[in-house]
This record gives structure tokens, C-alpha cells and sequence, in this order.
């Protein structure tokens, strides 16, 4: 699913059921936060039954457990990049860090 | 997380990845970036992407540099990044640490503790300290 898919599907919601939502967030949070390593996938904590999810809104946690296991996973292989680095001409090669230093990478953007 | 970067910056090399915005004003637009009048619309070239980018740095005074993502947005679907996550990783060329879905899942705290079990930090004296 597209990040628009995935927004799309948010914003059906109503009211009601982002009121719903939030609070199986907030319960799904607590729970990861209580798990081993603090990791524990969405899917295995519903699935374990730490969070109840309603049948109506089991479309919107199953579109958000996808984007929660999306993603190399750990002790995983790395996909590699060639990105341009912020007002620099200079491209940074993931890989080119190997053998050198960990790389913590933060994902995000202004919105 | 500047506490976090000034901590590990010696040893551990940070990005900031700028992806795709999440909430576009063409987008799924939400209250709080009108109430911060944090409004752009979703990039339509990498050079407004990249401006955009900019704008963010400066006024979040992001202490770790910026790498822009291509308009394609392939490393941000494989790495499952939108709208936001966090990822260490190893000098094996793996992943140490694969945080959860932003914004809801960000876990700095485990985030951190990854970081630390990869490295051995330097204090703030600039002292190595034993292992």
C-alpha cells in the first residue's frame, strides 16, 4: 500500500473511530514499549491479543501493520543508496560506510 | 535527539533522509501545520523538494546533515520510512535497529539504546570511556 493509499484510508474515518484509533495507538505504544527490546511488531502484539481491534477498523490496523513490517528487517541486509547531500554537490553512498562506522539514518520531512 | 546526536556523533555517521512530505497541503492535510503554518504541498520537482528541505533544516536547526531523497521515492517505500522512522545501521553493513511505523511507533529512547550497544561512547569531556 502507497503512502496515499494509506492516507486515503485515514482520512475515511470517522470522528468516532480516529477517537478508536488513537486509543488502540496508545494502547499499542504501552505494549511495545513493554515488549523484549521494546520491538515487538504490531501484528504479533494484536495477534497475542494486547490490543483488541474492532472489526471495523481492522482495515486501517491492517494497512498500519503492513507499513510496520515494511522494511529491512534487523540483521537484515541493507538496501544501498546514493543520495545528494543538502546544499552540497556531494552524492553519500549507504555502503561506502561498511567496515567504518555505524550509520543512524532519520526519516522524515518538514510536515 | 540533538542530545543523542551530540552524544554519538563521533562515532556513528547521522542522516537526516528528506522523503516525500506527510502531510502535504494537497495532501492529508492535518491541524497542527496550519497551526504552525507549516505549509507545502507535495514536491512536484526534486529541486522543491530540496528547498523545502532546506527551509526545514534551518528552522528545526537540524544539527546532522540532510541527504535528499529522489523523486522516485524508492528508498523511502523499500525502507517502509513514510512519514517518518528511524534506522541504525552496523559497520556489518546490517540493520541494528529498525524503529517502528512513525510517527506513533518513534522510540528514540530504543533508538538510542541500539545506538550504544554499537558504539562505545564518548563523553561530553570528550573522554572515551572503558569498556
Amino acid at each position: 500500500m502507497t503512502k496515499g493509499e494509506r492516507d486515503r484510508l485515514m482520512t475515511s474515518m470517522s470522528e468516532e473511530q480516529r477517537a478508536e484509533f488513537r486509543r488502540i495507538i496508545t494502547a499499542l505504544r504501552v505494549e511495545r514499549k513493554a515488549s523484549v527490546g521494546r520491538q515487538a511488531s504490531i501484528r504479533e502484539l494484536v495477534a497475542a491479543g494486547k490490543v483488541e481491534v474492532s472489526p471495523e477498523l481492522r482495515h486501517v490496523a491492517e494497512a498500519l501493520m503492513e507499513r510496520d513490517e515494511t522494511g529491512p528487517k534487523v540483521g537484515g541486509p541493507v538496501p544501498d543508496f546514493y543520495l545528494k547531500r543538502l546544499e552540497s554537490d556531494e552524492r553519500v553512498r549507504l555502503s561506502s560506510f561498511q567496515g567504518k562506522r555505524p550509520v543512524a539514518l532519520v526519516f522524515g520531512s518538514y510536515t | 535527539m540533538e542530545e543523542i546526536y551530540r552524544r554519538f556523533c563521533e562515532q556513528v555517521a547521522f542522516f537526516v533522509v528528506y522523503i516525500q512530505e506527510a502531510h502535504p497541503t494537497d495532501g492529508w492535510q492535518v491541524d497542527s501545520t496550519v497551526q504552525e503554518e507549516v505549509l507545502y504541498r507535495q514536491h512536484q520537482t526534486f529541486e522543491e523538494r530540496e528547498a523545502v528541505a532546506h527551509a526545514c533544516s534551518l528552522d528545526l536547526h537540524l544539527p546532522m546533515p540532510v541527504l535528499i531523497e529522489d523523486m522516485d521515492n524508492v528508498i523511502d517505500e523499500t525502507f517502509g520510512a513514510a512519514p517518518e522512522r528511524l534506522y541504525l545501521i552496523g559497520t556489518d553493513g546490517r540493520v541494528a535497529y529498525r524503529g517502528g511505523a512513525g510517527p506513533h511507533f518513534f522510540d528514540l529512547d530504543a533508538w538510542e539504546q541500539a545506538i550504544e550497544a554499537c558504539v562505545t561512547p564518548v563523553s561530553l569531556s570528550g573522554k572515551a570511556s572503558d569498556a
